[in-house]
């Protein structure tokens, strides 16, 4: 694997995480101190009970003493163990609510950073990053207290023994250091090696979560009965786990062999710890006491050594998790968030793109071609044009979620990059056909706020949007949630009745703009006419925008731009556009003909 | 979950294990074998360490014989050795079986459940309601079948630790304390035996007692439904901005304040939250005391094991081996009662999750084969049914009666849940009515074997769903299939054009899902492609449902003059708000509210001013009107 330079050093990854804890649960980093001191107690304690009290065995020391000294470890055992596991129990939450913090923070920055980041592979990436390294309990935002904690004890501990066992022969501590750091080596390379296969690893852990999602999905489930591809998926199921089984094959392979040489580096360490130990023991009387404290702080040292290395790569690793996180905090963003214009007071707002190109990241040719065009003042504009003629692209220009790749948005004059973006985007009032529904209730999805509401206008809204029959149908009204993504109570709506609660969302916000893209295409011809008969009510002193395929609509609009290619083929009214005869006109002969009389077919 | 469910018996929860442990061994044979055997391998290396150093500790305590003293070391070191590498053999067959058998087992037993039930079982809010409960415990606590593997692993573990420890722990009784220690040889009187023995078991009963009373509190129903509903919360608005479709509304409407608001409001596991009361509280002062009984028990072992050496009995190294053995021995049965006390905690969920798999399918399943008839004269009749869908009170059909013949072409039409897609439902027997009769050829449709009489209908579903697998695949339904057929109905569908610029034909992969390769389709596409399978299943009836909402003019007015190709000979029934479409049909099926209002051509149901139809072609037609 490619080394992987980071962004950020251990250290200011370090301070993060301090800022966060100091910030969210001081108590984190009080308590992985604690729990540090009172694991190297208990090691200190673990290595000179069986030696302490075998010396008094050995030496028949008087009764009273012996048992002193079994009561006195035994009591100091039990202590540390029962506030250890208490300390340990007590981290989990204030670890949990450290890690929550940063997932908050974020989404937030995803929720808010400039549209084409949100798009962008590198910067989607990255987020991914940011999100695995924030996705549980065991990743680098939480472990890491873990791993300080360890890193404390091992180190610790192993400065305790320093001292305690200067006698020891430094050879037998060569050896001991010599076995460890091979054998950690060793890992640490295969640990490398199956880093670099993770990527290959994690599509086959995609490809097998994708199927298993669509075999136990609701919207597949139909198509599985009706034309019987209850056997495909079992077939694409197996041969997906078959492959998936010969890759990891070889990891497995691996690991056998790394097992088998840490069996042999303990062999040795081991075999010259024995050898040596029992020649003192032979040679120079060493009692057996002794024999056994020494061969403990052998598999002690082995231990720390190896806490200690393990340690420190885990927190290398998390490091470089920790600094995409920051990365990704620290995203620079293209919109102007801060500062800016104020946005002026106005009667009227008018929309213009001035000669604006544009072209998506990485495609071929432009999307919008050197448009000219002026919303003006409460007008009422619709834009017709087939798929794929760039009309999609046009509002999210309009609304400020792109920037034009060539010329400018100007509202009422001024380019849009000089407000801030947030401000500019309080001015609309849309409908998406790709829309986000929260898990919440009915009246905060019509006013998008928690409370503070007007629930007279949301009621209003609802009621003006067709909604007030469904909603009355609920027994919990306009308070019950929304989908049962979090409340398995919440109330499941049809297409049509959650394409009507965006558009009593917009109706709320009440924007001087009005965006509304293909808002009936999932209603019913009286519902679809309904929302026609109160479009002149619902855009009375806006300027709005209407995207539709269904041409009817139109007829409601002051002018109508028919794209083509990106570029402005027609525009006019309904009524200029048919007498011109050009696409605009072909195309609502082609989707009126079935609506004249007396033809046949 | 309402209330308190009851406790379930020791007996009956081993009963739930055993059965889960059956079906899941079943699913992924030789994995639980080999776990055992790891386990038992593993299980007798600190035994075999702390025999042979106990016999090195008692020849350096005593008789100091060089020869004797390097036997045992070797004996040591190889035994070792080869204990190791065993259990590497071991745990490598483990591994490999173990990443699979999450894929191969647990969620297996899941998939064949979802892919056989009914599919009105599928739709119900229970059957979302238990699974997304099974799921979110199997998350949140391993809880359910996950921990299965845990608690064998754990069970062979303490069983082979006890057997070993009782093999080291004999010499302990077996010898005696010398005449001449005078009052210490009481500790060989059976009272000082039973004294001791019922020190352990206290302790070790009492271990497993208190952490049961822990995980009464932390896993207890009402605690996993917190954190169940914590878990929820923080994956719906934790990772609110994931979903791309998002995008434009978070921004437009600032949703990032209301996420934050969600998610800082319900806190189950923050600092403050539910859990960690439970931790500085009842939960966290039983756990640790739990934990700790056993260093109290490891000091009056040391205590009696190092009386009797002190008095004489047995030498040095044997304390070592003795205390180890009756603390190992105790930590094994503690083991033993903690799994036993884990399947009491565990059994609700798996007794959940049994409910959900063993879920019957109430639909009867018929016998009768449908005649495989050249000439395609099949009649269908709904007579008098009326359904409601689970759990509502609302007829989403009322004594519908309609009666068709084959090769007609059929449109149908209404407001929003005026039933028309119900009325599908019923005729593919989705859904059973409940009211009333469906018969195909003057039978009974229940009295067809379900998969037989699906075979009669093809349906392109307003929400059909592609996956991410080769063309051809998907025109097909199987991975092995006829070319010819499937090129001749892609054909048929419209998409020969779009054929041509596919990279691999057939073969080219949809959707990137599956891998980079992929090619994504637009919605107009992919309906042609779901039209193509159902032309491919070359069924005597198709149905189209809504199949136009997404495209523009120009693709309608395609499908809409492929429409009679199509169909052919077929029986074609076409669903859509567009009532354009009724135009090329033979004849009408209105619906409002759950009834068929009116039947009949176009133009005779235009004549009609009152009626439903009038008003809905009106509603569109008006703005088509000649000028």
């Amino acid at each position: 694997m490619k080394k992987e330079k980071s962004a950020y050093s251990l250290s200011q990854n370090l301070r993060f995480m301090l800022r966060y804890a100091c910030r969210y649960a001081r108590r984190v980093l009080v308590l992985a101190a604690l729990l540090s001191a009172l694991q190297i107690a208990a090691n200190l304690v673990q290595l000179f009970i069986a030696p302490e009290i075998l010396r008094r065995v050995e030496t028949a020391a008087p009764l009273r003493e012996l048992l002193g000294t079994i009561g006195t470890f035994t009591a100091a055992l039990w202590a540390i163990s029962w506030l250890t596991r208490y300390v340990d129990a007590n981290t989990l939450c204030g670890g949990i609510e450290v890690r929550s913090a940063i997932v908050m923070d974020i989404n937030e920055k995803a929720c808010t950073t400039s549209y084409p980041n949100t798009l962008d592979p590198a910067v989607m990436k990255l987020k991914e990053k940011a999100d695995d390294a924030t996705g549980s309990n065991q990743e680098a935002t939480e472990a890491i207290w873990r791993t300080l904690t360890s890193l404390t004890t091992n180190v610790g501990c192993f400065v305790i023994y320093l001292i305690l066992l200067k006698d020891l022969d430094p050879f037998l501590m060569l050896v001991v250091l010599a076995t460890t750091v091979l054998g950690f080596f060793l890992h640490r390379q295969v640990q490398r090696w199956r880093d670099s296969r993770w990527e290959q690893k994690a599509k086959y852990h995609k490809r097998m979560n994708y199927i298993l999602n669509k075999a136990h999905s609701i919207e597949l489930a139909k198509d599985i009965r009706i034309f019987g591809l209850a056997d495909w998926i079992r077939q694409i199921q197996d041969s997906t786990l078959t492959l998936y089984s010969a890759f990891i094959e070889r990891e497995h392979l691996v690991d056998l062999a790394v097992s088998a040489a840490d069996v042999a580096l303990s062999l040795a360490r081991n075999g010259i710890a024995y050898f040596y130990l029992l020649r003192m023991a032979l040679g120079e009387g060493l009692p057996a006491s002794q024999f056994l404290l020494y061969f403990g702080a052998v598999s002690g040292f082995t231990a720390w050594v190896t806490g200690i290395l393990d340690k420190c790569f885990e927190l290398h690793r998390f490091s470089l998790d920790i600094g995409r996180v920051q990365q990704y905090l620290n995203l620079s963003e293209p919109f102007r968030f801060e500062g800016g214009r104020p946005i002026p007071n106005a009667q009227g707002w008018e929309l213009r793109l001035e000669r604006v190109t544009f072209r998506y990241p990485g495609a071929e040719k432009d999307t919008i071609r050197g448009l000219d065009l002026t919303i003006h003042p409460g007008e009422k504009l619709a834009i017709v044009g087939l798929n794929g003629a760039g009309k999609t692209t046009l509002v999210k220009l309009l609304c400020g979620f792109y920037d034009p790749t060539e010329g400018r948005v100007l509202l009422n004059g001024i380019d849009i990059r000089e407000f801030n973006r947030q401000e500019y985007y309080a001015l609309f009032s849309a409908v998406f056909q790709e829309y986000s529904l929260l898990a919440v209730t009915v009246a905060q999805s019509v006013a998008q706020q928690v409370d503070g509401f007007d629930r007279e206008r949301v009621a209003d809204c609802l009621d003006k949007a067709g909604l007030t029959k469904a909603v009355g149908e609920l027994s919990m009204g306009v308070d019950a949630h929304v989908g049962r993504q979090v409340y398995l109570d919440g109330v499941l709506f049809s297409g049509g009745q959650t394409q009507r609660l965006m558009l009593a969302r917009a109706l709320y916000k009440d924007g001087p703009l009005l965006i509304l893209d293909e808002p009936t295409a999932a209603l019913d011809p009286l519902a679809e006419n309904d929302i026609y008969m109160k479009y002149n009510e619902m855009t009375r002193g806006k300027t709005s925008v209407f995207i539709s395929h269904r041409l009817a609509s139109t007829r409601f609009c002051d002018r109508i731009v028919f794209l083509r290619d990106g570029m402005i083929a027609e525009e006019g009214t309904h009524e200029t556009l048919l007498r011109q005869g050009g696409g605009y006109a072909e195309l609502f002969e082609v989707q009126s003909r079935y609506y004249r009389e007396g033809r046949d077919f | 979950m309402a209330g308190k469910e009851e406790r379930i018996p020791l007996r009956e929860a081993i009963r739930l294990h055993k059965r889960a442990f059956l079906m899941l061994h079943g699913y992924c044979p030789g994995f639980f074998l080999f776990i055992a055997l790891k386990a038992v391998a593993s299980s007798v290396i600190p035994y075999v360490t702390v025999f042979f150093s106990a016999r090195i500790i008692d020849e350096l305590a005593g008789l100091r014989r060089p020869d004797a003293l390097w036997q045992w070391v070797l004996a040591t070191l190889l035994t070792d050795a080869a204990l190791g590498l065993l259990s590497a053999v071991l745990g490598k067959q483990v591994n490999a079986r173990s990443e699979l058998y999450n894929w191969r087992s647990i969620h297996q037993c899941f998939t064949e459940h979802f892919l056989t039930m009914d599919y009105a079982n599928m739709e119900t809010r229970e059957t979302n309601d238990q699974y997304a409960q099974i799921m979110q415990n199997m998350q949140w606590g391993g809880l359910g079948l996950p921990r299965v593997r845990s608690i064998f692993e754990a069970l062979v573990r303490a069983v082979i630790g006890i057997l070993g420890a009782l093999a080291l722990t004999a010499g302990l009784l077996m010898t005696r304390v010398p005449e001449s220690a005078g009052v210490l040889t009481a500790l060989d009187h059976p009272a000082a035996l039973i004294a001791l023995l019922l020190i352990i078991t206290a302790m070790v009963t009492a271990a497993p007692l208190l952490s049961a009373r822990v995980g009464f509190y932390t896993q207890s129903e009402a605690m996993a439904d917190k954190a169940r509903k914590g878990n929820r919360i923080f994956s719906a608005y934790g990772f609110l901005a994931g979903d791309q479709h998002r995008a434009l509304d978070i921004r437009m409407y600032r949703q990032e304040k209301l996420a934050r608001h969600y998610m800082s409001s319900d806190k189950v596991f923050g600092k403050d939250g539910a859990m960690a009361r439970l931790c500085r509280g009842k939960a966290g002062v039983l756990e640790s005391t739990s934990a700790s009984l056993s260093s109290l028990m490891t000091g009056v072992v040391y205590a009696y094991v190092c009386l009797k050496a002190w008095s004489g009995a047995f030498g040095v190294g044997a304390v070592t081996q003795y205390v180890s053995a009756v603390t190992a021995l105790a930590g094994s049965a503690t083991g033993l009662f903690e799994q036993l006390a884990g399947m009491l905690s565990n059994a609700p969920f798996l007794k959940l999750t049994f409910d959900f798999l063993d879920q019957p399918n109430a639909m009867y399943q018929g016998s009768l084969t449908t005649e495989k008839r050249a000439d395609r004269q099949y009649d269908v009749e709904f007579r008098d049914v009326s359904f409601r869908y689970p759990g509502s009170e609302r007829y989403a059909l009322r004594h519908t009666s309609v009666k068709f013949k084959v090769g007609q072409r059929l449109a149908v039409v209404g407001e929003n849940g005026s039933g028309k897609t119900t009325f599908i439902k019923l005729l593919c027997r989705l859904y059973d009515p409940e009211d009333g009769q469906i018969l195909l050829n003057g039978i009974d449709i229940r009295k067809y074997d379900p998969k037989d009489y699906r075979q009669v209908f093809s349906v392109v579903f307003q929400d059909f769903q592609l996956l991410s697998q080769p063309l051809g695949a998907n025109v097909a339904g199987c991975a092995h299939y006829d070319r010819e057929r499937a090129l001749n109905s892609l054909q048929d569908a419209g998409f020969a054009n779009r054929l041509k610029e596919m990279p691999e034909d057939l073969d080219t992969q949809l959707y990137r899902d599956f891998g980079e390769e992929g090619v994504n389709v637009s919605g107009g596409e992919a309906q042609k492609i779901a039209i193509a399978r159902a032309l491919y299943k070359d069924a005597p009836f198709i149905v189209l449902d809504e199949p136009t909402a997404a495209l523009d003019p120009m693709a309608e007015a395609e499908i809409y003059a492929q429409f009679s190709q199509i169909s052919g000979d077929r029986t074609a029934i076409y669903i859509s708000h567009r009532l354009s479409s009724c135009r090329f049909c033979d004849e009408i099926l209105v619906f409002d509210e759950g009834r068929v209002v009116q039947r009949g051509d176009h133009d005779s149901l235009l004549r009609d001013q009152s009626g439903k139809y009038y008003q809905l072609w009106h509603a569109q037609a008006q703005y088509y009107a000649q000028q």
